[in-house]
């Protein structure tokens, strides 16, 4: 345990901790390997700080208790780009790049966070590029 | 037609103005979503077959959660929406969710608000895992984060403001009422002393206020 909170972390500082445990595991290859990581280390986070324990059959309900949950087939979005895999929850869309980049954005605001994949194209850039290809 | 998309045209209809965004889900047994935008307020709305509606605050702090509000039918789901983008309410999840939501809007840790309620972190952990709490504790919280609680007793026909025992919203009588005669304390004209003490402006705004929530039940 990294952390020593005098109090019970926030969400943001739960999120934090994902984004900081995210970047010293990566970077990672491929689509599956990142969202794998990703959901590992979400879950741990909230059950080492949350306090609240995984009901994943009340999550499917919608009835998430206060607990961050990661993305999941149900959430997922957007067929057609060759290159990116995105989830949308209420206030987040998260994608994973093929070559295992990941961002994380608010649907109305900036990018939380990302991660390059490791042959250093973001999700950015894997967007870029089909833009790019588009006549 | 999906309940989402027949929710977004009766949106659309009553507030053609309004930005509405529509997401689909990759999969047949996925979630809908529908970003409803009106000036500046966004509410989010999400539908799944299996459990129907939710409304969300789509600012919410927090990343992967179920949505606020849940409603079985268009009907309700429509009434809460419209509801919501008429007014600066915002989707609330149940109280035991949201006394933690509202402290880390605020930026404080359960230690900060403890302090500010000269209670122990412990009291606060408590009452925000709550489901049930009492009026005057939660009013207390809720002061605690500069906001204060108004209740209500709503009916079909009329609703009836419940003022609790030591709210700032004091009742138009006990503002006004003085025990000392104006002209004997101060002297010249009661006006000028209301003014002076600042109880006219007081009435003045409770006058304000009252009118606004008629104005609301008329509706």
């Amino acid at each position: 345990m990294l952390l020593d909170f005098t109090d019970p972390p926030s969400k943001g500082e739960r999120l934090s901790e994902v984004w900081r445990r995210l970047h010293g595991t990566g970077p990672f290859s491929m689509a599956n390997e990142a969202l794998a990581r990703f959901c590992e280390i979400l879950n741990a986070v909230e059950d080492e700080l949350s306090g609240i324990s995984k009901d994943l059959a009340a999550a499917k309900a919608g009835n998430t208790g206060g607990r961050m949950y990661p993305p999941d087939e149900m959430f997922q979005i957007d067929r057609d780009h060759p290159l990116i895999t995105s989830y949308r929850q209420t206030g987040h869309i998260t994608r994973f790049g093929k070559n295992g980049s990941i961002e994380v954005a608010k649907k109305f605001g900036d990018v939380e966070f990302y991660l390059a994949g490791t042959d250093g194209r973001t999700v950015s850039d894997l967007l870029q590029e089909k833009t790019n290809e588009s006549p | 037609m999906n309940p989402l998309k027949e929710l977004r045209d009766q949106i659309q209809g009553e507030f053609p103005s309004a930005k509405i965004e529509t997401t689909e889900p990759a999969h047949g047994d996925g979630i809908w979503w529908l970003d409803v935008t009106l000036g500046t307020k966004t509410v989010t709305v999400d539908w799944h077959s299996n459990r129907g509606f939710g409304i969300s605050d789509t600012l919410q702090v927090g990343y992967g959660e179920g949505p606020d509000e849940k409603f079985a039918s268009i009907a309700d789901t429509k009434r809460r929406l419209l509801s919501l983008l008429g007014s600066n309410e915002k989707p609330a999840p149940p109280l035991q969710y949201l006394l933690g939501r509202l402290r880390e809007r605020m930026g404080l840790t359960q230690g900060e608000l403890a302090r500010r309620l000269n209670v122990t972190q412990a009291t606060v952990s408590g009452i925000e895992r709550r489901g049930d709490v009492q009026l005057s504790t939660l009013a207390r919280v809720i002061n605690a984060l500069n906001g204060a609680l108004e209740v209500y007793a709503v009916f079909a026909d009329a609703r009836y403001k419940i003022v609790l025992p030591g709210s700032a919203h004091e009742p138009i009588d006990d503002i006004v009422r003085d025990p000392i005669p104006f002209s004997r304390r101060e002297g010249g004209n009661a006006f000028t002393c209301l003014e002076k003490t600042g109880q006219m402006s007081r009435a003045r705004d409770r006058q304000k206020r009252i009118l606004q929530e008629h104005s609301i039940m008329a509706t």
